[in-house]
């Protein structure tokens, strides 16, 4: 007979955590932040395709107030899941809610109800993280759903043609809320200011190495996650232009060496977080 | 308006260090609204100096009143004086004289207890070596002199209380205003508070206004009271003139059906409360006396099983005006 | 032994006059961030493009071959593009729980309850943001303008591009008070320091994202506007009279940065309050 006190194997636990967890998350206030995070992209689509009806706006000869287009619907697609997807949603919600596993409840003081229930702590962040990923994805991955609607058929776009590129930008940014969620994962069960770490990673390591020759670009997620990307790199800023030099210099990796790199920094990562969370004794009110 | 309320409004203080000084506080038909709730409405009272209580049940307006007091609050209408200043045009000349223990905790975060009330004093104008001179004094006087050091973060419920009482006292004012400082403590640190806050009244010479729902509180620590119910004054004047207000109080238990009893009481104006056993306290006039509950008793068919004088108590006083409000 | 007998004595010193305790808040906020080792470093980092920028500057002066890295008017409008980073995350550590913290411990009561009024208490805080991002801004810039003199012991330099000093301070005034003071209204919304933190990351950079996507789109740069990045970048160009990198007319630029200290000007004003008011 099974004893009814025994605790719950990982498993099991971490999905106990991950059910309490997701209710909290998707009922918090955060939520508005990931909404306007999500949504903000949605509401450039549709003001987009508001400017489309305009007089302005002449798709045919591919003309905006009389100057000359060059992108179609599916480049404006591809530059917004550039700019605001891969550059900005992803990374933004693996750092707020991934370094906010932990952290959260350790500002909120509730890290010890959490802690004294006969779960094991890596659970605990297992659960939360799980609960973490598939909030971001039924936010985000709709987002960028209605952006492709919206925006592809823009000047000409085909949407069916275009099907299977939505299908990989939705599995890589998946993979992205996976493992930058991760990363930060542990970067918020280890450091004492997590987000400043994180933003630090994401908006000053990152865009710096991924253009640096050599072999720092590989100490990033960045770089195996734009290798991933369907669609061209935007040149809007000197870093973009001197990305997509060395990009063109140097050999890339293939498709299965970045899938490979994002398993391994995803695996580790959890991992390391777990075990980050087992042994460190978190100090309360300071 | 009766004798007493009459007396309070005039400023005629009795006891402790009320003297023929003016009051330290008082409102003129003042009125404030949180969109269309009516927290204060048209409220007059006057605070003469020493230690007068703010009494009230929870939502009654009583630290609306204090915050409006602060300036924190903008009232729709009316006037109020603090130490003799107006409130809406010297703010910063009252609070330079004023301290105020909020009701809910409060404190500086990321620093330790010294450090937090020396802070407050130096934003009170004193000077730094002056500031951490008195942060300690007062630390000292309010129990915490042993854990000045530790982060006010780490501090317990009652040690919060204690460290909002010191920052509210760092810089000598000449007025406090304390919300609910019994909040959260045990019995022994509750006795001790009230101590403090007699102490500062009686013998150190700093006024005080007392913000509590807890009677007992505040007839421990005031010599007068304003009573709030419902955002309006339903009674303000010295406590014992209060309590004494031509009255007489009996415990009485009876036996048969005590509740055509109490209905007989009370239609023969006699007021009547439930205690937390069987014994009911009675009130009535001065002019009557236990013959007459005897009488009601035989007229009712009950037997008097109990009946003992009994001093009229804050509590009374209270239940009076919330009843006739 | 009953507490009170430990004693309480009136105080009988001087009081400085009302008005002053911005200064005190100041003092308190920078002193609390200095006392943080890890936030030195921040700082130290910080410095480092001033020291690669003061080598290049003697090298310019005394190596007659390093011609081409000779300081312009260009070079220091460059320096504050590149601090543009350690602005960010400057802001991030000492803005983002300024205000928020605060909240958190219901602070603002203990605060309104002194001799200082709202604008006193906003004041103090926006000084401690100011005071760092200046440090990491205008204070570098500044002496690397000195240092080319002393590099080359002439004047010549600042007497020919004597506008550069105002313009420095101008735009540094400018960048410093822009990053303040959103940070510190974005700080006044939420008792959550990280949560602040997001959020101003996430509207510098949102801004950013929506500009690139519109430049794509349109093929021109006439709505940088909607950036606070590039608005202020517009307005720095004109300041250091260099070409203006965007399509967009510098006024607009400033309307658009003028645009956002108003409005988190509004914020504060709102919301640093001694009562928090539910209707």
């Amino acid at each position: 007979m099974a004893d009814s006190h025994a605790a719950p194997a990982l498993g099991p636990a971490a999905l106990r955590v991950f059910d309490l967890g997701l209710g909290q998350m998707l009922w918090s206030r955060r939520t508005v932040f990931m909404a306007l995070v999500a949504g903000g992209p949605v509401l450039i689509a549709v003001l987009l395709r508001a400017l489309a009806s305009l007089p302005v706006f002449d798709g045919g000869a591919g003309q905006i107030a009389g100057r000359p287009v060059s992108l179609d619907g599916p480049d404006i697609f591809g530059l917004m899941i550039w700019t605001f997807y891969l550059r900005f949603t992803v990374p933004v919600l693996g750092v707020f809610y991934g370094t906010a596993l932990i952290a959260d409840e350790v500002e909120d003081r509730t890290v010890t109800y959490l802690f004294t229930r006969p779960v094991a702590r890596g659970a605990v962040l297992a659960g939360k993280y799980l609960a973490y990923l598939v909030c971001t994805a039924v936010v985000v991955l709709p987002s960028v759903m209605l952006v492709y609607f919206l925006v592809v058929p823009l000047l000409g776009g085909d949407i069916g043609r275009n099907f299977p590129a939505l299908l990989v930008d939705l599995g890589l940014i998946g993979a992205g809320l996976a493992v930058y969620g991760a990363v930060f994962g542990l970067v918020g069960a280890w450091f004492r200011r997590p987000l400043l770490t994180g933003l630090v990673f994401v908006f000053g390591w990152e865009p710096l190495v991924v253009v640096l020759p050599g072999y720092m670009k590989y100490l990033s997620v960045a770089y195996y996650l734009q290798g991933l990307a369907p669609h061209a790199m935007p040149q809007g800023d000197a870093l973009s232009v001197i990305q997509a030099l060395l990009t063109s210099v140097q050999t890339p990796l293939g498709t299965w060496a970045n899938l490979l790199a994002l398993a391994v920094i995803w695996a580790a990562a959890l991992a390391a977080a777990m075990r980050v969370v087992e042994r460190r004794e978190y100090v309360l009110g300071q | 308006m009766d004798a007493t309320t009459q007396d309070a409004a005039t400023g005629n203080a009795a006891g402790g260090f009320a003297g023929d000084r003016p009051p330290v506080a008082r409102l003129e038909a003042v009125t404030v609204s949180y969109g269309r709730s009516h927290a204060l409405q048209s409220v007059d009272a006057v605070f003469p100096s020493g230690a007068v209580g703010l009494l009230g049940p929870n939502g009654a307006g009583k630290s609306t009143l204090l915050k409006t007091l602060l300036g924190f609050v903008r009232p729709d209408g009316g006037r109020m004086q603090v130490l003799g200043m107006d409130v809406v045009d010297r703010p910063l000349d009252i609070r330079a004289r004023l301290g105020y223990m909020p009701e809910s905790d409060a404190h500086i975060p990321g620093i330790n207890a010294v450090t937090f009330v020396a802070y407050c004093g130096r934003l009170a104008g004193l000077p730094a070596a002056d500031a951490m001179q008195r942060a300690h004094a007062v630390l000292q006087y309010v129990g915490l002199g042993e854990a000045r050091y530790r982060a006010v973060d780490t501090y317990s419920t009652g040690m919060k209380q204690r460290i909002k009482l010191a920052q509210a006292l760092v810089h000598d004012p000449d007025l406090l205003f304390l919300d609910e400082p019994t909040n959260g403590m045990d019995p022994r640190g509750r006795e001790e508070m009230l101590a403090l806050i007699r102490d500062l009244a009686q013998r150190k010479g700093v006024n005080v206004i007392l913000s509590s729902h807890v009677l007992p509180d505040v007839e421990t620590a005031c010599d007068r009271v304003v009573v709030l119910h419902q955002g309006r004054v339903v009674a303000q004047g010295p406590i014992a003139e209060l309590k004494g207000q031509s009255r007489r109080a009996f415990e009485l238990r009876v036996k048969g059906d005590v509740a055509r009893f109490v209905s007989g009481l009370r239609d023969a104006g006699v007021e009547c409360h439930d205690t937390d056993d069987d014994v009911m306290r009675v009130l009535i006039g001065e002019d009557r006396g236990a013959r007459d509950l005897f009488a009601l008793a035989v007229r009712h068919d009950v037997q008097v099983r109990h009946l003992r004088p009994s001093v009229q108590t804050l509590e009374d006083v209270f239940a009076k005006a919330i009843g006739e409000s | 032994m009953p507490i009170h007998d430990h004693g309480y004595a009136r105080y009988q010193g001087t009081r400085t006059p009302p008005g002053r305790a911005w200064a005190v808040i100041a003092g308190a906020g920078i002193r609390g961030m200095l006392s943080a080792r890890p936030f030195l470093f921040v700082l130290l980092f910080a410095w480092l493009q001033f020291f690669v920028r003061a080598v290049m500057l003697y090298l310019a002066a005394n190596v007659p071959q390093a011609d081409v890295i000779a300081p312009s008017p260009a070079t220091f409008r460059e320096f504050f593009d590149q601090q543009g980073f350690f602005v960010f995350v400057v802001a991030v550590y000492v803005g983002a729980g300024l205000l928020a913290n605060d909240r958190r411990a219901n602070a603002l009561q203990i605060y309104l309850s002194k001799p200082l009024t709202r604008i006193e208490y906003i004041a103090g805080k926006l000084a401690v943001v100011m005071a760092f991002l200046a440090f990491v801004t205008w204070v570098p810039a500044l002496l690397l303008l000195g240092l080319q003199a002393m590099f080359t012991g002439s004047l010549a330099f600042v007497r020919e591009h004597a506008f550069l000093i105002p313009a420095i301070t101008l735009f540094g005034f400018l960048q410093v008070l822009l990053a303040s003071i959103t940070m510190l209204a974005l700080s006044s919304l939420s008792t959550s320091a990280r949560y602040v933190g997001m959020l101003y990351a996430g509207a510098v950079i949102f801004s950013e994202a929506v500009f690139q996507t519109l430049r794509g789109v349109t093929g021109g740069t006439g709505l940088s506007w909607v950036s606070f990045g590039a608005s202020l970048a517009q307005v720095g160009d004109v300041i250091f009279r260099v070409e203006p990198r965007y399509d967009t007319p510098w006024g607009v630029s400033l309307l658009a940065v003028g645009f956002v200290i108003a409005l988190s000007a509004w914020v504060l004003a709102r919301r640093v309050r001694g009562v928090e008011i539910v209707t």
